[in-house]
């Protein structure tokens, strides 16, 4: 397991930390707009994908591709239809990385959990990292779960 | 606010019809890519952009020349300072 990219963050950076746990594209264009945010405002946000997020960010997300939350019930076709105005939230992200001081990462657990290689993930990931030393680089920070 | 009379605007970005955060990110790619001195204006219908933008500025050390609301859209203007 590699934990490159997953270095202490400068100090005199503001550090946001963000972990994607939904599989659900609700739950994902917070992780997407968010970094942008943290983007916008010149801070180094890591963002740890696991379970059903890492389930959802692989190059074939399967059947997690555009899923929305149980939770909204028949209002998930509205959704759909307004987010269908938004670019993906894996371009949202993409475009955060390209421009910012953004690194994203692969849980570990879910790594060995469902037999996925780096390869299997969106190229936006950099590494595997454990949840341990991610909260451990996260202490300077906040932190969110989606 | 600036004199508009005393810039150029050296790229104009059409980001009208994206929604937040698309106009200030590619604001943001447009003010990296451009030279220190360079006049940026960004197009937006996005009405998060006339906060997020300026605010941006604010924070990045960029000069915003104008936020002109021009009916259905608004037009920021913003140098490259640095």
């Amino acid at each position: 397991m590699s934990a490159e990219g997953l270095q202490h963050p400068m100090a005199d950076k503001h550090h946001l930390s963000i972990i994607a746990f939904s599989g659900t594209v609700d739950r994902l264009y917070p992780v997407g707009i968010l970094t942008s945010g943290g983007v916008a405002n010149d801070m180094r946000v890591d963002v740890f994908f696991t379970f059903w997020a890492l389930l959802a960010a692989r190059r074939d997300p399967g059947p997690f591709r555009d899923r929305v939350s149980l939770d909204y019930g028949s209002d998930s076709d509205d959704f759909r239809r307004h987010y269908a105005n938004l670019p993906s939230w894996r371009a949202l992200l993409s475009q955060a990385k390209e421009l910012g001081d953004v690194h994203v990462h692969a849980c570990a657990m879910t790594m060995d959990l469902f037999h996925l290689s780096l390869d299997d993930l969106d190229p936006m990931f950099e590494g595997v990292v454990g949840a341990g030393e991610f909260l451990d680089r996260a202490q300077d920070g906040q932190i969110l779960v989606f | 606010m600036a004199d508009t009379t005393k810039y150029t605007v050296t790229r104009e970005i059409d980001a009208r019809g994206t929604y937040c955060p698309g106009p200030m990110m590619e604001l943001i790619r447009a003010v990296r890519e451009a030279q220190v001195g360079d006049v940026i204006a960004v197009l937006s219908t996005d009405s998060g952009s006339q906060r997020d933008i300026p605010q941006w500025c604010a924070k990045a050390g960029h000069e915003l020349l104008e936020v002109a609301h021009l009916g259905d859209h608004d037009r920021i203007v913003v140098r490259k300072a640095h």
